[in-house]
C-alpha cells in the first residue's frame, strides 16, 4: 500500500534529468546575463570592441537553445510527463525561446553600437548614453530576478514582477516624438536619434521577454495561464 | 479569477473537508471552482457508497456521477479500492462472500440495490469486460449467440445472425473472424479473444460497460486496437474502464476519478487531471511521486 508523499519521482532518473533541465536553463541564462554586462561596459567605455564580443556571444547562446530543446524533446518522449512535471517542461520551453529572444536584442543593441555609438550628450542635456546604460542595469537585475523566480520555483515574486512595471518607463511614442522635434529644430542629428530609437526599443522587447519568463513560471507553479491578461 | 484564487480556493476546501475528518467530495470542489459537475447527463449515479469485505472497508464513503456516453477512467494505487467499486455498478460484489455494500446506486434513476431489481438484466443492461480474455469453450459464433438468446433478443436465426455480425463488426472484429466463426473463440489471439469478450458485452445491448484492466494481458498493438475500439463504443455506450496505465487514461478517457485508500480523491475532466490536478494526492500518483 502506498501512503506518503515523496519529494522525488519514484524514478530518480526522471529527478535527475529535471535537475539537468533546470540547469542547463539556467547556464543559459547566465549566458545572456553576461552579453547584458559586456554591453554596459561598451557603453561605459565606448568599445566597439566589447560591442563585436556580444555579437560574436549571440552563436554560443544559439547552440545552448538547440541543446536545451532537443534534451526536452528527449525528455518528453522518455518520460512523458505530466501534472506539474508537464507544466514544468512546456513553461521551460518557452523560457528558452524567451532567453534566444532575449539574446537577439542585446545583439540588436551591439549592432547599433558597432555602427554609431551612442552619442554622450542629447538635445534634451541628458545623455542618451547614460540613459541606456542606466536602462540596462535595470534589465540586468530584472533577469537576475526572473531566473531567480525559476530556479525557486516562486510564483509569489513572479506575480510581483509581472504587475510591477519598469520605474523608468520606456515610452518609446514619447521619445520618437521627442527626438523628431530635435531632428526638425536641427538640435539632434538624424541617424544619432535613430540608433538611439532602435536601442530603446531593443530594451523595451528586452523587458517584456524577461515578463514573460515571470508569466511562464506563474504558469508552471499554480497552472495559470496568464499571458495576455 | 485572479492568479492563485483558484487553487487557494480549492486548498480550502480540501482543507476543511480534511479537518472534518473527511475526504473532499468531488462535487464541492467542482462547485467550489465554478465549473459544471457533468456537461453530459448522468448514466449511474453513487451517492455515499461504502464496501466492506467482512470487517474490512473498501470503499469510503464515495459519490459520483458518471456522464452518459463517455468513457469515465477510475485510477489509483493496488488496493486503492477502484475495481471494487467498479464491481458495485452491476453488483458483481454480490457474488464474494462477506461483501456488503451500503449506499445508493442509481442506474438512469433505478435503485439497483431495490429488491424489484433483478440482478440478471441488471448486468445485461451493465456489461462487464474483464482484466483476462474469458470467451467460453465455444465457437465464436456461439459466443456472440448465447446472451441474446439467453435474453430472447433475436426472434429468428436470421436475427441472431445479424446481430452476431453487427456485434463483432461494432468490435473491429468481423473482418479477421467472418470466415471462421465456428472456429473455437478460445483459438484466438489474446487481443482478439479481448475483442471478442467486448462484442459478447455488447451483443446484449447494455448501457453502460465496465471494463476491469482489460489491456493489462496485451500487447502494445492488441491494446491499441482496443483503444480504438473503445473511443468508437462511447459514441453508443458509457463506459467505465479500471486502468493502472495512466497513459491509458490520458487516452481513451474524458473524465477520469482518482482513488487512495479507498476513497475518491478527485473526478475532473482528464485533461485537467493530467495537467494540473486540484488535490495533491492526485499530483504525486500521476508524477511517480509515491514514497
Amino acid at each position: 500500500m502506498y501512503g506518503t508523499l515523496s519529494n522525488g519521482h519514484i524514478l530518480s532518473g526522471f529527478d535527475k534529468d529535471m535537475r539537468k533541465l533546470r540547469k542547463r536553463v539556467l547556464k543559459m541564462g547566465g549566458m545572456v546575463r553576461d552579453q547584458m554586462e559586456r554591453l554596459q561596459l561598451a557603453l561605459g567605455h565606448d568599445s566597439t570592441e566589447q560591442a563585436r564580443q556580444v555579437i560574436e556571444g549571440d552563436r554560443p547562446i544559439d547552440s545552448q537553445e538547440v541543446k536545451v530543446d532537443s534534451f526536452i524533446v528527449s525528455l518528453l518522449a522518455r518520460r512523458a510527463p505530466v501534472g506539474r512535471d508537464l507544466r514544468y517542461v512546456v513553461a521551460t520551453s518557452r523560457i528558452v525561446t524567451e532567453l534566444e529572444r532575449l539574446g537577439d536584442e542585446m545583439t540588436q543593441i551591439a549592432r547599433v553600437l558597432c555602427q554609431e555609438p551612442l552619442p554622450e550628450a542629447g538635445c534634451d542635456g541628458h545623455s542618451p548614453r547614460a540613459e541606456v546604460q542606466r536602462l540596462m542595469g535595470h534589465l540586468i537585475v530584472l533577469l537576475d530576478t526572473a531566473l531567480r523566480v525559476y530556479e525557486e520555483d516562486d510564483a509569489r515574486q513572479a506575480e510581483v514582477m509581472v504587475a510591477d512595471e519598469l520605474p523608468e518607463q520606456i515610452d518609446l511614442r514619447d521619445r520618437l516624438k521627442y527626438l523628431v522635434e530635435c531632428v526638425f529644430d536641427n538640435r539632434q542629428d538624424v541617424a544619432e536619434a535613430v540608433n538611439f530609437m532602435l536601442v530603446l526599443r531593443s530594451l523595451d522587447r528586452g523587458k517584456r521577454h524577461i515578463d514573460n519568463i515571470a508569466e511562464h513560471v506563474i504558469y508552471l507553479v499554480t497552472g495559470e495561464d496568464v499571458r495576455h491578461q | 479569477m485572479a492568479i492563485g484564487d483558484r487553487r487557494a480556493l480549492f486548498q480550502s476546501v480540501v482543507e476543511t473537508a480534511l479537518a472534518a475528518g473527511d475526504t473532499a467530495q468531488p462535487e464541492v470542489v467542482e462547485s467550489a471552482l465554478g465549473t459544471p459537475f457533468l456537461e453530459r447527463k448522468v448514466s449511474l449515479r453513487a451517492r455515499n457508497v461504502n464496501v466492506f469485505y467482512g470487517e474490512k472497508q473498501a470503499i469510503k464513503d464515495v459519490s459520483i456521477d458518471i456522464g452518459k456516453r463517455q468513457v469515465t477512467a477510475f485510477i489509483g494505487p493496488s488496493g486503492c479500492g477502484k475495481s471494487t467499486f467498479l464491481r458495485c455498478f452491476n453488483r458483481m460484489n454480490d457474488t464474494i462472500e462477506g461483501c456488503r455494500v451500503e449506499g445508493e446506486i442509481l442506474l438512469d434513476d433505478e435503485d439497483i440495490h431495490a429488491p424489484e431489481m433483478d440482478v440478471v438484466p441488471l448486468r445485461a443492461r451493465v456489461g462487464m469486460v474483464f482484466q483476462k480474455p474469458n470467451p467460453f469453450p465455444k465457437s465464436i459464433y456461439e459466443n456472440i449467440a448465447y446472451g441474446p438468446r439467453l435474453h430472447g433478443l433475436a426472434a429468428s436465426r436470421a436475427d441472431l445472425d445479424e446481430l452476431v455480425e453487427n456485434s463483432l463488426r461494432r468490435a473491429g472484429l468481423w473482418d479477421e473472424v467472418k470466415d471462421r466463426l465456428d472456429a473455437p473463440g478460445t483459438g484466438l489471439s489474446g487481443g482478439q479473444q479481448q475483442r471478442l469478450c467486448i462484442a459478447r458485452a455488447i451483443a446484449i445491448h447494455p448501457e453502460v460497460i465496465l471494463m476491469d484492466e482489460p489491456c493489462s494481458a496485451l500487447d502494445p498493438i492488441a491494446t491499441a486496437r482496443v483503444e480504438e475500439l473503445i473511443d468508437e463504443l462511447r459514441e453508443r455506450y458509457t463506459i467505465i474502464i479500471v486502468t493502472h496505465s495512466m497513459q491509458q487514461a490520458a487516452r481513451v478517457s474524458q473524465r477520469t476519478a482518482y482513488f487512495h485508500m479507498g476513497r475518491l480523491v478527485e473526478v475532473d475532466k482528464t485533461e485537467r487531471i493530467f495537467t494540473n490536478p486540484a488535490h495533491e494526492l492526485t499530483e504525486a500518483y500521476i508524477t511517480g511521486r509515491f514514497g
